[in-house]
């Protein structure tokens, strides 16, 4: 429980659940299970393309490209279950295998080129949604799959069924960063990129590694949404740059890397997603609510950052340490010790 | 140069075990080595000394496989061997501690020593393991801390003794310290050596690099010294070569190393700062100090003393939350550099010069033009190059920079020069008052020399002076009065300009003093000591 609360979201979640129920007793429509069900479907979504960015993030680099990707994932989907009659599973197979190749080729391009993430993924990203425009001359498809449907449409009270897939690539994210030897590499590699080269662990390796996976969340990203849009639409993807950035971000991600606390990024989607729809719903003017969701994204980073100079505070031992508490004595470690690795 | 005195094939107790042998490199037509050598033996300290830019920090890279030689041969065991890759050098049993600390601060001590190694079980990484494979290692350095500590929590001293522990655990044979005291503090320092000097009992051959001649005598048995790439002295017995003996082969001409025995004492004149009862939000309490003009000041203490964090106070980057501070004899307030600067005319020569002082991409002139830009500006509304060269222009000159042309990058200086250069913006802006944060770790004899006749020269032009260091004998040489300080308070004061003997006596027996005080102290506050902390701010 300690460590629950030293978490750097922990306070936002409470705001938020405090808000919520706030909201709820003043409008009728907030708290209703539909409602609910919304904001979860929503952040489902939010927290897949949130791990999208943090695994990039975890290695110290960044990618422009998840919205481009999920864009061009978003079409391949749409275009072989509509145009050349695939089934369906082999359609969102391709899409998937696509996601993952178009990461690769970020990644390989950066660890071979030694240009920063950022220019090459400004760079690719445009393109993979140049390509999806392409394919289809700006028109969506609007034949979509059952399957995707009841799934981005399908819920049980107030679970969307989407939660599923989101919750199940948050485990399968967060264990490979505590459990894998790949996924310490990554975070080794985003801690200090010198430490890990000179233990042998191979910085190229890790760039490619994070990319590829981050293009294959973005495209399974892809398609979920697809079923919360009933549409396949080039547009896809186009609105995702902040929320990639900002659910990992308020989820306690460091921009400077060797950090990926996946659970965060869950909370940190729902958090938004309801941000998003408490707008909404209190009639916030539609113009106005975009610069409402910068603001709140601001506010929110803001006080994850001032939450972490309360945590450093704490659970520290005082700035200044007395002459002997220097020395090589023994100096055991407190009882606010963090685990292993990741919280 | 080969084979000079070099390990003697018959005896059995100089086996080699590695070898460097007439290595060339060059990197873009820079010649960084031309026929240097280094021949180690089994379970010896050798010391490997240049000035910078000598080719050490070439030599080691070679020597781990970083860089490839572009002729010469690496031997280990006699055998010739080719180095592609660190992890090539460490399967040979070649390991490396840096200078810059390589330790993932996010991750546990067991799995900083196992990085890139984690114990795997069922392809999931075992951390039940990695702990118990850990413990032994961290015991064999003297890190009695518990292997889950994030190693962010370890003080600089603790990071070397991990990575030492690091070397050791991948079984290494050759083991290369890459300036290991440039921020441990004594004890810590001796510490050190008693470890080293186990390993080297078992068998394990060390090279030692330090600009700290006092450090190599104690600990080493050869020295190897480079000199512009070229080997000056090829592992010379050090019963056999003095101190002035390796000076003199370092930099290439004789110098007289700056005593203080060659300045008269200075007169100095009124008080130019003077801290009364001073706390500050960082910890300090009742501190006392004054600078008068034409003085200098030492200020001793080991690290963690809250030193660094005084002069940072002082120019307004903490807060001062009690007492008084006196310009020139009226109480003030400073609330950051700029007013520091600007309307007291203090400035503060920061201890990390590459991350605080200087901006090393930028040109010498534009780096030290920069304190004079504020004054220039007030004048006429924009600077140009041309008019702030002439402020920029004599103390560069009077500081000696070695430099082809003022539009040169800083970055491409030496570690010396450049701390003159950061020195030299603050004379340009006219200071009145400079706090010289150890403004000699890390750079050469040669400059390290420099900087002393600088400072002396700067306090005889009527300057005050803060001298921060940890470096006691130069303390000793440079101060009129030394502060002692310790755990944020002032301990004691001392006439300096004395004889460095009975002077460092003194100094230690009051610091052991008050350290034995404030442990007994700590004890009685919480039993248990606390984890270390970094003590050097931020």
């Amino acid at each position: 429980m300690n460590r629950l609360a030293r978490t750097q979201w922990a306070p936002l979640l409470a705001a938020t659940v405090v808000a919520g129920v706030v909201l709820s007793f003043t409008t009728k429509q907030f708290g209703s299970s539909f409602n609910v069900y919304t904001i979860l479907q929503t952040a489902a979504v939010y927290a897949v393309i949130g791990l999208a960015q943090m695994m990039v993030l975890a290695v110290a680099d960044m990618s422009l490209a998840v919205g481009g990707i999920a864009s061009l994932a978003t079409i391949v989907t749409g275009n072989l279950y509509q145009v050349q009659h695939w089934p369906i599973g082999a359609a969102i197979g391709a899409a998937l295998v696509l996601g993952l190749g178009c990461g690769l080729v970020n990644g390989v391009v950066i660890a071979a080129t030694g240009l920063s993430g950022f220019i090459v993924t400004l760079a690719t990203g445009t393109a993979f949604t140049g390509v999806a425009y392409g394919i289809t001359s700006s028109i969506p498809y609007s034949n979509i799959a059952s399957v995707l449907t009841s799934l981005g449409q399908g819920r049980a009270a107030f679970f969307s069924y989407l939660l599923l897939p989101a919750i199940a690539m948050t485990l399968a994210v967060g264990a490979g960063f505590r459990w894998l030897p790949t996924g310490r590499a990554l975070l080794a590699v985003g801690g200090n990129k010198d430490a890990a080269v000179l233990s042998g662990i191979s910085q190229k390796r890790a760039i490619v590694t994070a990319h590829a996976v981050s293009g294959l969340l973005a495209a399974i990203a892809a398609v979920l949404y697809i079923g919360v849009l009933q549409s396949a639409t080039p547009a896809t993807g186009s609105d995702w740059l902040i929320i990639s950035f900002a659910v990992p971000i308020i989820g306690g991600t460091a921009l400077v890397g060797g950090e990926a606390p996946a659970s965060g990024c869950f909370v940190a989607a729902v958090v938004l997603a309801a941000i998003n729809d408490a707008l909404i719903v209190l009639n916030v003017n539609t113009e106005a609510v975009q610069m409402a969701e910068g603001l709140l994204i601001f506010a929110a980073v803001i006080a994850g950052k001032l939450g972490q100079g309360i945590r450093t505070g704490s659970g520290r031992s005082p700035q200044r340490p007395g002459l002997g508490a220097r020395g090589f004595g023994k100096a055991a470690p407190d009882g606010a010790a963090p685990g292993l690795g990741l919280p | 140069m080969r084979g000079e005195p070099g390990p003697g094939a018959g005896s059995a107790e100089m086996v080699e075990t590695f070898s460097l042998q007439n290595i060339w490199k060059s990197f873009g037509g820079v010649a960084a080595l031309s026929d240097a050598s280094l021949q180690l033996v089994r379970g010896e300290i050798h010391a490997l000394i240049g000035e910078n830019g000598a080719g050490k920090s070439t030599l080691i890279n070679i020597a781990t496989g970083v860089h490839r030689p572009d002729r010469g041969t690496v031997r280990i065991g006699g055998q010739v061997v080719h180095l592609v890759s660190p992890g090539a050098a460490a399967d040979h049993g070649v390991a490396v501690v840096h200078q810059e600390r390589n330790l993932v601060r996010k991750f546990s001590l067991a799995e900083n020593l196992l990085l890139g190694r984690q114990p795997v079980k069922q392809g999931v990484v075992s951390y039940r393991r990695m702990v118990a494979d850990a413990e032994p290692w961290l015991e064999r350095v003297g890190l009695h801390l518990d292997p889950r500590t994030e190693a962010s929590r370890l003080g600089p001293g603790q990071a070397q003794l991990l990575e030492i522990a690091k070397a050791l655990m991948r079984r290494c044979q050759v083991l290369l310290l890459d300036e290991p005291t440039s921020s441990i503090t004594d004890a810590e320092f001796e510490h050190l050596m008693g470890i080293l000097r186990e390993l080297r009992d078992e068998g394990t051959s060390i090279v030692f690099v330090s600009h700290k001649l006092e450090e190599v005598y104690a600990l080493c048995s050869r020295a190897t010294v480079l000199r512009d790439g070229r080997n000056v002295l090829n592992g010379a017995s050090l019963g056999e070569v003095s101190q002035e003996d390796i000076v003199r082969a370092m930099v290439g001409r004789h110098i007289e190393l700056f005593a203080s025995g060659s300045v008269a004492k200075r007169q100095t004149g009124a008080p130019r700062l003077e801290l009364r009862n001073v706390s500050t939000e960082l910890g300090h309490h009742g501190v006392d100090l004054t600078v008068h003009k034409g003085e200098i000041v030492g200020l001793y203490g080991l690290v963690g003393a809250g030193r660094t964090e005084l002069a940072r106070a002082i120019v307004g980057l903490a807060k001062v939350t009690g007492g008084e501070v006196r310009v020139d004899g009226r109480p003030t307030r400073i609330r950051n550099p700029y007013d520091a600067l600007r309307h007291h005319r203090i400035g503060y020569v920061s201890e990390d010069r590459k991350d605080e002082g200087l901006i090393l991409t930028h040109s010498i002139s534009r780096n030290v033009g920069m304190t004079v830009w504020a004054r220039l500006e007030r004048r006429m509304g924009w600077i140009s190059e041309s008019r702030v060269r002439p402020h920029v222009a004599p103390p560069l000159q009077r500081l000696d920079v070695r430099m082809q042309r003022v539009s040169q990058p800083v970055g491409s200086l030496s570690g010396g020069n450049q701390q003159k250069v950061s020195a030299a913006k603050w004379i340009a802006a006219e200071a009145e008052l400079l706090i010289f944060d150890e403004p000699t770790v890390g750079i050469d004899v040669a400059a390290k020399d420099a900087m002393h006749r600088l400072i002396a020269e700067l306090a005889d032009d009527g300057l005050a002076v803060l001298l921060i260091s940890s470096d006691l004998r130069e303390v000793v040489q440079l101060a009129d009065r030394i502060v002692l300080m310790g755990d944020f308070r002032i301990l004691d004061e001392i006439e300096g300009g004395g004889d460095y003997g009975p002077v460092s006596q003194r100094v230690m027996r009051a610091i052991t003093a008050a350290t034995e005080e404030a442990e007994a102290a700590a004890g009685d506050a919480d039993g248990a000591a606390r984890p270390a902390a970094e003590a050097p701010a931020q």
